[in-house]
């Protein structure tokens, strides 16, 4: 089953009927059907995989909570953290090796086997560490952690963010809003990222014989990315709040910030907020008696981690790496900083002008090298992208003969709304938007507001073109 | 029921009345007209209109989906050139069933990844892979285009199929064809000179190199063929005259040899671009890569009969690198 289609959304709407009709008492097991035969319409094995790490990380978290004798308290944790972390790579690599290692098999074999993991990771940290007791009800653990919109692709939701409570349905204006962040998904997905692929995807592929062309992949690819994640994203919190379940939001304007670490906690949010907790917190204290190097030491870890979550490759390290020394940078030059921009308004002034230029060529010069399998291969990309800046003219009039003038203009165009869209989401975000208020659709009269979303339909019907995969459905 | 569940139920039936028209005025015309025959042969559109649209629009999917319901152990592949080849006539000159699976505006990788469903959907015996010079190095970017893939998700899931971008247009051209008597013009709105030219200086650029993986993938193929017993088989495709001034022109002997060279080092070739009545008579082609519809027929029923005239036939070197060092082992060592 694609993760696109109309068979998907009939698929998510017959469940979100399904429970909607059923009594209170029974929709955590309707949840849970529907989110394990979402899952097994994908591949029946990591339907099966789920389902048994699920019912594991659940019996772990009954003995931590009861643990008084026989086995301590940390050895159940070992366990579970070893044995998790085992399913994580077996199904990630062995899996995916056996089934040929193609895009499919990888989606297949490892269907959100790092989100799912991460968030029973959590839940048996918090039990152990007693933030919350275990769960009593298998039935509404299962609906947690298989939930299905959240699959794919997370947010990364833990546990305790969980509300089953009564399992509350949503009322007619959640419901609306839940439509239509859907449907601004679909628009993200289909109607900017898939264009931007058209143009990227070809140049990637093409390297090194068309390295004039890297700096077109360099600076597209970070908006693609963002458009492609946060419009998955915006699916799976619209289609969560069919059943009631508020997500977690995963992005927050990540481009409009002036220094890296903000980027940071605005980008993928669940799953820097969950590195932090479990991760860049504990080393922090560990390493707090070393000063400075322990705040390296610890940063560089943790962004490690995050680039090594992807994948286990050459390209994700150097991707962890980099973001390591530029968040190490940022932290360390915190203070001066500080101390300058009092001293010299010019300068803060500046750095609020040029900061999302900077951060955006730290953004895409790690993202640039984040798919590569080797250094050698990620250094070439790095020169190539200087190199073919310096033949812009030849390259522009190339990629035109290329795609053709109707297609670089309708990407063009697709571009501009986007970035204007974005613009006017923080403007109003951080209550600068007064004049941005008319996006807010539901003050729209109703005929307008049908009008337009069928134009929303026919746009994403007619203006797509071959949809590629959702780049995150593979982590 | 409390008021705010009663709201919900109604925002439920809200959003069936919103998607009533979009069910009405788009799934049903595409599963009726059906223009790539995904759901049977049964369709409110005649054939001929329904063939029209989808080979013009995108011949891939038709062909895709063809082919995996009933595929065959004989195939061509290839762009355009191989695809305007009227399959029937070459069954005929064959005296055998032969697919034609050969696409408008293919790229190689295109090609090669129908061979890989082919290979995967039946035991193949023989392998005809056209392509011409600007075919084979063809480049990195253009041969990112890769419609077999995506109309292999699309069968695969064929909800996709109600709002597939080619699949609504197809189904638009058909249906206005079909019910209003409006046909859609798709041929270039150039004069026939104008259109020949731009065709010569656009298609071939003085920047054709063969890719290196490209040519490894092709490597890949061929030994396969030779190592399941698949008879494999480079058809160059007949052009006018005026392609091969071009390449001249364009600086590209050195590696128009090399390109027919290496094909050669790989397998079998069939070279029907080489002068002869068809590729040197303009009213035999549509443009300088095309043939009309009369000369692909008589073209057909030449490449695939006994005798070709239009053709000449290279054998691959390895095989006569084999007989010959048969040959030397035969004649015993010399003294």
């Amino acid at each position: 089953m694609e993760l696109i289609s109309p068979y998907s959304a009939a698929f998510a709407a017959a469940a979100a009927l399904v429970f909607h009709a059923s009594p209170p008492r029974l929709r955590g097991a309707t949840l849970s059907a529907v989110s394990l035969s979402f899952c097994a319409l994908v591949s029946s094995a990591a339907a099966v995989a789920l389902a048994t790490a699920t019912g594991f990380t659940y019996l772990i978290g009954r003995a931590l909570d009861g643990s008084r004798g026989g086995l301590g308290r940390g050895s159940w944790l070992s366990l579970g953290v070893l044995v998790l972390f085992g399913h994580l790579v077996a199904v990630k690599t062995a899996g995916a090796a056996a089934l040929g290692n193609s895009f499919t098999a990888i989606v297949v074999a490892g269907f959100g086997a790092s989100y799912y993991t991460f968030k029973l990771l959590s839940y048996l940290l918090d039990v152990y560490w007693r933030r919350y007791p275990a769960w009593s009800s298998a039935i509404d653990f299962l609906a947690c952690v298989t939930f299905f919109p959240q699959m794919p692709a997370g947010p990364i939701q833990r546990p305790s963010e969980f509300v089953t409570t009564g399992w509350t349905l949503p009322d007619a204006e959640q419901l609306s809003a839940a439509f239509r962040r859907i449907l601004l998904g679909l628009m993200k997905k289909l109607l900017v990222a898939d264009q931007l692929a058209s143009i990227t995807a070809p140049i990637a592929a093409a390297q090194p014989a068309q390295w004039h062309l890297v700096w077109l992949l360099a600076y597209l690819y970070p908006i693609q990315l963002y458009a492609d994640f946060s419009g998955l994203a915006d699916i799976a919190i619209g289609c969560a709040a069919l059943f009631g379940i508020r997500s977690p939001e995963n992005f927050d304007h990540p481009f409009f910030v002036y220094n890296i670490s903000t980027y940071w906690r605005k980008w993928h949010m669940t799953l820097t907020r969950w590195l932090g907790d479990y991760v860049f917190t504990p080393l922090r204290m560990a390493t707090r008696n070393l000063g400075n190097g322990g705040l390296v030491l610890s940063i560089c870890m943790n962004m490690v981690l995050i680039g090594l979550w992807h994948a286990i490759t050459v390209g994700c390290l150097l991707f962890g790496v980099a973001h390591g020394i530029f968040l190490s940078l940022d932290a360390l030059t915190t203070q001066w900083r500080r101390r300058l921009y009092r001293r010299r308004p010019g300068a803060a002034a500046a750095a609020r002008a040029l900061g999302p230029v900077i951060v955006y060529h730290m953004v895409a010069f790690a993202l640039l090298i984040f798919g590569t399998t080797s250094v050698h291969e990620a250094a070439r990309l790095l020169i190539d992208w200087v190199r073919g800046l310096q033949e812009l003219g030849s390259s522009i009039g190339e990629l035109f003969a290329w795609v053709g003038r109707r297609h670089c203009l309708y990407v063009s165009v697709a571009l501009t709304a986007f970035v204007a869209y974005e613009l006017a989401g923080f403007a109003r975000a951080n209550g600068r938007g007064g004049t941005w208020r008319w996006i807010e659709i539901p003050s729209w009269p109703r005929p307008v507001r049908w009008a337009g979303y069928y134009a929303a339909i026919a746009l994403i019907m007619l203006g797509r073109g071959a949809s590629s995969r959702f780049i995150y459905v593979r982590f | 029921m409390s008021g705010s569940r009663q709201a919900a139920w109604a925002t439920w039936l809200r959003l069936a009345l919103f998607a009533l028209p979009i069910a009405l005025l788009v799934f049903l015309p595409v599963y009726l007209i059906d223009p790539y025959s995904v759901f049977g042969p049964h369709s409110i559109v005649s054939a001929s209109i329904r063939e029209n649209y989808r080979t013009r629009i995108n011949s891939v999917l038709f062909k895709v989906h063809a082919y995996t319901l009933d595929p065959s152990a004989d195939i061509i592949l290839g762009d355009s050139q191989l695809a305007q080849l009227p399959e029937d006539v070459i069954d005929r000159a064959a005296r055998r069933r032969i697919s034609n699976m050969a696409y408008y505006g293919a790229s190689l990788t295109e090609a090669m990844q129908t061979f890989w469903l082919a290979a995967a959907s039946t035991h193949l015996r023989q392998v005809y892979f056209g392509g011409d010079f600007h075919l084979i190095t063809m480049s990195p970017l253009e041969n990112a285009q890769d419609r077999v893939t995506s109309s292999k998700r699309l069968l695969a899931d064929k909800s996709q199929y109600f709002v597939d971008h080619d699949v609504l247009e197809a189904t638009w051209a058909a249906g206005r064809a079909q019910f209003l008597g409006l046909e859609t013009d798709y041929s270039p709105q150039t004069s026939r000179e104008e259109f020949w030219k731009l065709q010569l200086n656009t298609v071939i650029k003085p920047t054709e190199r063969m890719d290196p993986r490209m040519v490894a993938d092709l490597r890949t193929m061929v030994d396969y063929c030779r190592t399941h017993g698949i008879q494999f088989v480079f058809v160059l495709p007949p052009q006018h005259g005026d392609v091969r001034k071009r390449i001249e022109q364009a600086g590209l002997h050195d590696d128009y040899e090399s390109v027919m060279s290496q094909l050669q080092a790989l397998a079998e070739v069939w070279d029907c671009d080489v002068d002869s009545e068809i590729t040197t008579d303009r009213r035999q082609f549509a443009d300088p890569f095309h043939l009309t519809k009369e000369a692909a027929v008589r073209v057909a029923a030449d490449i695939w009969s006994d005798r070709s005239v239009y053709c000449r036939h290279l054998a691959w070197r390895g095989q006569q690198r084999m007989a010959q060092a048969a040959a030397e082992s035969a004649a015993g060592p010399q003294l």
